[in-house]
């Protein structure tokens, strides 16, 4: 075997810990990355992974711009000369407890199904009962049900029973959802005569474009890949720099270790390149180890990231489906090109990033023998400050220069580059104060011998205090952000109680018959549509006292309602005054059954309930000219709230039940907590990761101040003191990380409330500052700091200072 | 040239900046090794002797003059040239061992060949290894052996790959009297077995009782000894 | 002492092996229909063709409901101007449900339709195939007296014969065919008996000549073309009984005029059944049945299919009655349905079997051989 690669391998064996700590620090970077990545790609395909399954790749979509389209379409284009592979799809959301499920109503006959499996005799379980659907295998072992027993299910508005009838193997695309017929699903959703839309192959595009009637449109799959992206580009580039800084924590570690390892033999470095060994050879070597430690951490990070994946897309699965009535597949798909290019990243940023170790050991004079000499610093205190105020500048600039998001997150991360270049430092400088403090005491010795070690140190401060600070700003966020939401409810729900119905509808009759009822004072109702364009509108019936339920932002209150009561004006929410840059009197289109409409808008309210935007329009006129006289709800103000309705509800000719404000209340809080699991989970994720690089550091400490140590031993120093002499250390530096911590969090928290949200999702939220994020920091950190010190401490312990101090 | 000049100073001054003073170590030094000639400098601490040692190994640069190795001019080489000249025609020899930790004695011997990518001079190794009473150790790993043991590992691979010039420095400063007794002998034998050009540098009187010349290094110049 | 690598190398396979395997994606398999299935046992509550029956017309053009399954089957021979051979097949399958759908829904289909276009080049020895489903509902597929449909294929009846478009991306055909002869009821005057049991039948009824005329696209060129077709209707319920294998069916135009359909039924021993029978039509569109002991067919050639079934493609057939000794062969050989079902359909040569010369062209359907 070559000599240098005998070298380098012999040596990395003898550090086994080091080495695993570099893998698992790489490893679980990458491991973010490619989670939340893969998790990625299910939010924006999820929509076309179920079309790509039933009609092939890059299908297009025929859709009727009032959202539903007349079965006579289909079986006219289906009939006509030429016509190209067209199926018929009707859509509805469905719950089974509370798995968010789809329904896929095709007919599987049509052509194409093939690629479902559903061709020709696969067809017969579906069309021969009334009540048989087809899932895939995944779906039938996530939501445990099996073939032989009912499946329950809640679509419509409704309770259904339905039976399993034939399970496919291997079709991730269609995970969560119900593949009915179509006739058994018209009977089923009371959508007679509905489709929701008509799957066509990419090929039909030109047959399409003579033959279409004016009224349809067709949708690329781009297109509805653009829309999914456009829903959840806020959720995503959350998760997206998540998982970029953990994987720059991941990189803090490899360079930590690399740097170790490069300290460590320094003097055989001289040695090599007094015996005649070129810098060539000696790169070739030393880039040989950070390729291989990077290339397989990269390796096991892509492995343990797809497992990853469908842990988070468990996190997300109902929020996505709740907040943005997406169905997500029940497991990720991942793709060798993305594999390959997760790969390439961690390997060229892994090399990049020790670039600089490479570089000082290139440095390294040939019979250069000294033992315990640092590597040079590599970087002056005053280039720190001047790189950083620069990075300060741009990241500032970057941050307010476009309205866009990308520019809010490539902003946010210059300043947590900023963070991480003055951590260090600002680190130092407060161990600095804590020695000055204590110092005849241990531990103020102890944490002076940390100062010596400063650039072993920096990686792992700057890590840990950027990941406290980032889990810290979160939480605050989020927290301030969940205090915004509940007062946004707490004002919103005016009414005593909400009525809705399960079985039935909600029709003139009925608001009538309640009206009647003696306890209620008054009725608002309230009726959701989604309208072509993908915006929202709700038909508002609201008296006198619903009106203070809305938190104007813009616009004046009195006349805005006398314009909307009157059918002249529409209100419109926050987000979608965002987006699409409205202002008070900008015209609002939007088509009904009767054509387009035009209407001003008239006021702006704060809603936290859909980052796409609502329009909120007078219900008579809803009714009018949509000719729609359903309700989803109504809302009861009653002259005594406790009084007892149940009596009334029973003699209602519906299902109908009541929600009182509270419970209203406690769903969206619920809701709202469901949503930002995913962002506690990766912000754990980053301070687990964290904690390893300041273990690795710590661990390389120990090893190289093994000679100091075993001085303090010899001079007396009991192991028991050593322990505590190390666990200082380690706990003073996650002290001090925490500390760090406390501005950066408060930076971030104000960063992502008042930039980062209003870009993302379209509304503001009122900046609060909850301290108990802080509080709940502080002692964590320091239990990590000390858990972490155990394991560096116990090996330092273990070793025998005798040998040490004889050697030299 | 004389083709027998194996190394050869010509002027060679080397100083140093400390602060704002200029420390002069060498002050235009003449030097001339032959082949086969064994050639002790001795001097008190800190006189320039590892200067000069790094100087002719190419490791350093003088601050003038001329420095020429096998009949090249070592100025006029680049870093990588000044590598390759030192891997094949220098076989250095430190106070401190030095030998790689992670590679046996075996591969530490052997590196200057792989380096040089020569072949084995037939019998050679076991030659080197038998002279120096090394052979029962070949498969271990330096941190198992005696400074004694590590020292004489490093002379058979200073010599392994038959270069031009030997150069030593201390060769038995870490070592106890007794020990650096014997492997001065064992040095001595194999120098003289394979009649190797040395330049040694030391303050040790019996180490440089192996050379047939010595000189003293004293305020940056060469002065042969008394 | 390099175990370390071979561990190494051997944990870097296996998270390879592991992410490609996460990366696969699975084709799933198109499951195929056994005609057996569907021919055989029906449901009660199905008409069975017990005896004769008075047919009328143009009623019974149109479907029979009632009855389980029952298809509309059209082949021919063509030559264009420049004596490139043509073969085509169209046939409109009707599979009624079990149970028809009972849901409040316009999709609520009472049968399965499922329609097959083929056409063989001699040429370039290709052998285009298409196949087509429905739901009877919506209008998507029927058969009235008039017009048989599945989508867009389409054959409408004309005054003197029917016409028939299809399209289906490679190819695509346009027919005029024109009935020269009076129809042929196969069997008892239509009642075509296929074995022991009472309703192991059908109603079987032919179009033994159709002179056509029309165009033919292969890929983007059109081509004009000439020859007789042959059209096959039938239906029943329960029809075969479970003891056959298959059938091998020849319908062949003779250059004397004369029109010769035979089918030979088989047993699962390769037997013909004594249920196997056939037609002779005279150039004046007089027409005989012949029983199983008026003729033979027997084969002569195999050919083995790329998935290693064997079929056989030339055949000696004699009807001693009529002084004919015949001998098939196919235009060329792979002319194999590779769909939902899996079957021989193909044009073929008429040999003189004691002369050699050619004497006519027809069609041969060979089933029951890839099971």
């Amino acid at each position: 075997m070559n000599p240098l690669l005998q070298f380098s391998r012999r040596f990395l064996y003898r550090h086994p810990g080091q080495l695993a700590l570099a893998l698992v620090g790489i490893a679980a970077g990458v491991a973010v990355v490619t989670g939340v990545a893969l998790l990625r790609d299910v939010l924006v395909q999820s929509l076309d992974l179920a079309a790509d399954a039933i009609t092939g790749q890059d299908s297009l979509r025929i859709e009727h711009p009032a959202g539903s389209l007349s079965e006579s379409i289909y079986v006219d284009l289906a009939t006509r000369a030429g016509s190209p592979d067209l199926i018929p799809v009707l859509r509805a959301r469905a719950r089974h407890g509370n798995e968010n499920l789809e329904i896929l109503a095709i007919d599987p006959l049509a052509p194409r199904t093939g690629p479902m499996g559903l061709s020709g005799p696969a067809t017969a379980p579906l069309m021969g009962t009334t009540d048989g659907v087809i899932m895939s295998q995944g779906t039938l072992d996530r939501l445990k049900v099996d073939t032989e027993t009912p499946l329950r299910v809640r679509a419509a508005g409704r309770s259904a029973s339905l039976q399993v009838v034939a399970v496919l193997a291997d079709r991730p695309g269609l995970d969560q959802r119900l593949i009915m017929d179509l006739a058994n699903a018209q009977e089923l959703l009371d959508r007679q005569g509905e489709l929701s839309w008509i799957e066509a192959p990419a090929e039909a595009r030109d047959w399409l474009a003579r033959n279409l009637p004016d009224e349809l449109r067709l949708v690329s799959a781009d297109q509805r890949r653009d829309s999914a992206a456009r829903l959840t580009a806020g959720m995503r580039s959350n998760l997206t720099a998540m998982s970029l800084l953990a994987f720059a924590v991941g990189l803090f570690v490899v360079h930590a270790v690399l740097a170790f390892l490069l300290v460590q033999r320094r003097r055989q470095i001289g040695m090599l390149r007094a015996i005649g060994v070129t810098p060539g050879q000696l790169r070739a070597v030393l880039a040989g180890e950070a390729l291989v430690l990077t290339g397989f951490g990269a390796l096991l990070g892509l492995a343990l990231g797809t497992v990853l994946a469908d842990a988070l897309l468990d996190l997300v699965r109902s929020p996505v489906a709740e907040v943005y009535g997406m169905v997500t597949a029940g497991t990720v798909r991942p793709s060798a090109s993305l594999y390959l290019a997760i790969w390439l990243m961690a390997v060229v940023l892994g090399l990049a990033s020790v670039t600089g170790i490479l570089r000082s050991a290139m440095r390294i004079a040939p019979g250069e023998l000294s033992r315990d000499s640092q590597l040079g610093g590599t970087l002056s205190d005053r280039q720190i400050i001047l790189i950083a105020t620069a990075l300060a500048v741009i990241g500032s600039v970057t941050l307010f220069i476009g309205q866009d998001l990308p520019f809010a997150l490539a902003g946010l991360f210059l300043w947590l580059c900023v963070a991480a270049l003055l951590a260090p430092s600002a680190g130092m400088a407060l161990l600095a104060g804590w020695q000055r403090l204590r110092h005849r005491h241990l531990t103020g010795r102890a944490v002076g011998m940390l100062r010596q070690s400063r650039t072993r140190l920096a990686p792992a401060l700057a890590a840990l205090s950027l990941a406290l600070g980032l889990s810290a700003g979160m939480a605050m966020m989020v927290l301030g952000f969940r205090t915004a939401v509940d007062d946004w409810v707490e004002r919103l729900l005016r009414a005593d109680a909400y009525l809705t119905v399960s079985a039935g509808q909600i029709d003139d009759e009925l608001v009538g018959a309640v009206q009647s009822w003696p306890e209620v004072i008054s009725v608002s109702s309230a009726r959701q549509r989604e309208l072509p364009d993908g915006n929202r509108l709700v038909a508002f019936d609201l008296p006198a006292p619903a009106w203070a339920g809305f938190e104007w932002l813009a616009g004046n209150p009195d006349t805005a309602r006398d314009a909307f009561l009157a059918g002249q004006g529409l209100l419109i929410t926050e987000p979608l005054a965002r987006r699409k840059q409205l202002d008070i009197g900008a015209i609002l289109d939007f088509m009904t059954p009767q054509g387009e409409q035009q209407l001003p808008v008239v006021a702006v309210y704060r809603d936290y309930g859909s980052d796409r935007g609502v329009i909120a329009i007078d219900g008579s006129l809803y009714r009018q000219l949509f000719g729609d006289e359903r309700r989803d709800s109504l809302g009861l103000y009653l002259g005594d709230p406790s009084a007892p309705l149940q009596e009334r509800l029973d003699a209602l000719p519906v299902d109908a039940t009541l929600t009182t404000r509270e419970q209203v209340r406690a769903q969206t809080l619920a809701i709202f907590d469901r949503t930002f699991r995913i962002s506690w989970a990766l912000a754990l994720l980053v301070g687990l990761i964290a904690l390893v690089a300041l273990v690795s550091a710590l661990l390389a400490l120990g090893l190289e101040r093994g000679r100091d140590y075993a001085t303090l031993r010899a001079l007396g120093l009991t192991r028991a003191g050593l322990l505590a002499w190390v666990i200082t250390q380690t706990t003073a530096l996650a002290a001090a990380a925490a500390i760090l911590a406390i501005p950066i969090s408060l930076g971030i928290h104000t960063t992502l409330s008042l930039v980062i949200q209003p870009r993302a999702f379209g509304w503001t939220v009122p900046l609060t500052v909850p301290l108990t994020p802080w509080l709940a920091m502080l002692p964590m950190a320091l239990a990590a700091g000390a858990l972490a010190g155990l394991y560096p401490a116990w090996a330092i312990t273990r070793q025998d200072p005798a040998p040490l101090l004889r050697s030299r | 040239m004389a083709s027998d000049h194996v190394l050869e100073l010509i002027d060679v001054s080397r100083r140093f900046r400390v602060g704002a003073e200029t420390i002069t170590i060498l002050d235009r030094l003449q030097f001339v090794l032959s082949k086969n000639e064994r050639v002790a400098i001795m001097g008190a601490s800190g006189c320039g002797k590892t200067t000069l040692l790094h100087l002719v190994a190419g490791m350093d640069s003088p601050s003038s003059g001329q420095i020429r190795l096998a009949d090249v001019d070592l100025g006029k080489l680049g870093e990588p040239a000044l590598t390759r000249l030192r891997a094949r025609h220098i076989g250095l020899i430190f106070q401190d061992f030095n030998l790689i930790d992670s590679l046996t004695v075996a591969e530490n011997i052997t590196l200057p060949l792989w380096l040089n990518r020569l072949p084995e001079a037939p019998g050679l190794l076991g030659e080197l290894t038998e002279t120096l009473a090394i052979s029962p150790l070949l498969d271990r790993l330096p941190a198992a052996l005696s400074g004694g043991e590590k020292q004489r590992v490093a002379i058979a691979r200073a010599l392994i790959h038959e270069p031009e010039l030997i150069l030593a420095d201390e060769p038995t400063g870490s070592l106890d009297e007794a020990t650096a007794g014997r492997v001065l002998d064992l040095f001595d034998q194999v120098i003289r077995q394979r009649n190797s050009t040395l330049l040694l540098v030391t303050h040790n009187r019996e180490a440089a009782a192996l050379c047939d010349k010595r000189m003293v290094l004293r305020n940056g110049a060469l002065q042969p000894a008394e | 002492m390099r175990l370390d690598l071979v561990l190494f190398g051997l944990a870097v396979a296996a998270l390879v092996a592991w992410l490609s395997w996460q990366t696969r994606t699975v084709e799933p398999e198109i499951g195929t229909i056994g005609l057996a299935e569907v021919l055989g046992d029906a449901p009660e509550h199905f008409r069975r063709v017990t005896g004769p029956e008075p047919l009328s017309f143009p009623n019974d053009h149109g479907s029979h409901p009632d009855y389980r399954s029952e298809w509309w089957y059209f082949t021919g021979n063509f030559e264009t101007g420049a004596g490139q051979r043509l073969g085509f097949q169209f046939t409109l399958f009707r599979f009624a449900l079990n149970q028809p759908q009972s849901a409040r829904s316009d999709w609520s289909a009472d049968a399965l339709w499922m329609a097959h276009l083929a056409l063989s080049d001699g040429r370039s020895q290709r052998f285009f195939q298409s196949e087509r489903f429905a739901r009877g509902a919506l209008g998507l597929a029927g058969a009235t007296p008039s017009r048989w449909w599945l989508r867009d294929w389409v054959v409408t009846a004309t005054e003197q014969g029917w016409q028939l478009n299809a399209e289906a991306g490679e190819f695509a055909l346009d027919l005029d065919m024109v009935q020269t002869r009076p129809l042929v009821f196969q069997g008892d005057a239509g009642y075509s008996r296929k074995g022991p049991e009472p309703g192991n039948a059908s109603r079987y009824y032919s179009a033994t000549r159709l002179e056509t005329r029309g165009r033919i696209r292969i890929d983007d060129q059109w081509l004009d073309v000439e020859g007789l077709a042959w059209l096959d209707r039938e239906w029943g319920s329960n029809q075969l009984s479970d003891t056959l294998a298959g059938w091998d069916w020849f319908a062949l135009h003779l250059d004397d005029g004369r029109d010769l359909m035979v089918y030979r039924l088989r047993n699962h021993e390769g037997e013909a059944s004594p249920w196997s029978a056939g037609a002779l039509v005279d150039s004046d569109g007089g027409s005989r049945t012949l029983r199983y002991a008026d003729f033979s067919a027997q084969p002569l050639d195999w050919w083995r299919d790329p998935e290693g079934h064997r079929w056989p493609l030339a055949w000696r057939i004699s009807v001693p009655g009529a002084d004919l000794d015949l001998t098939t062969r196919p235009v060329f050989e792979d002319q194999l349905w590779r769909r939902s079902v899996r079957y021989w359909e193909g044009m073929i040569d008429v040999i003189d079997s004691a002369t050699g010369a050619v004497i006519g062209r027809g069609y041969t359907e060979l089933s029951g051989y890839a099971e």
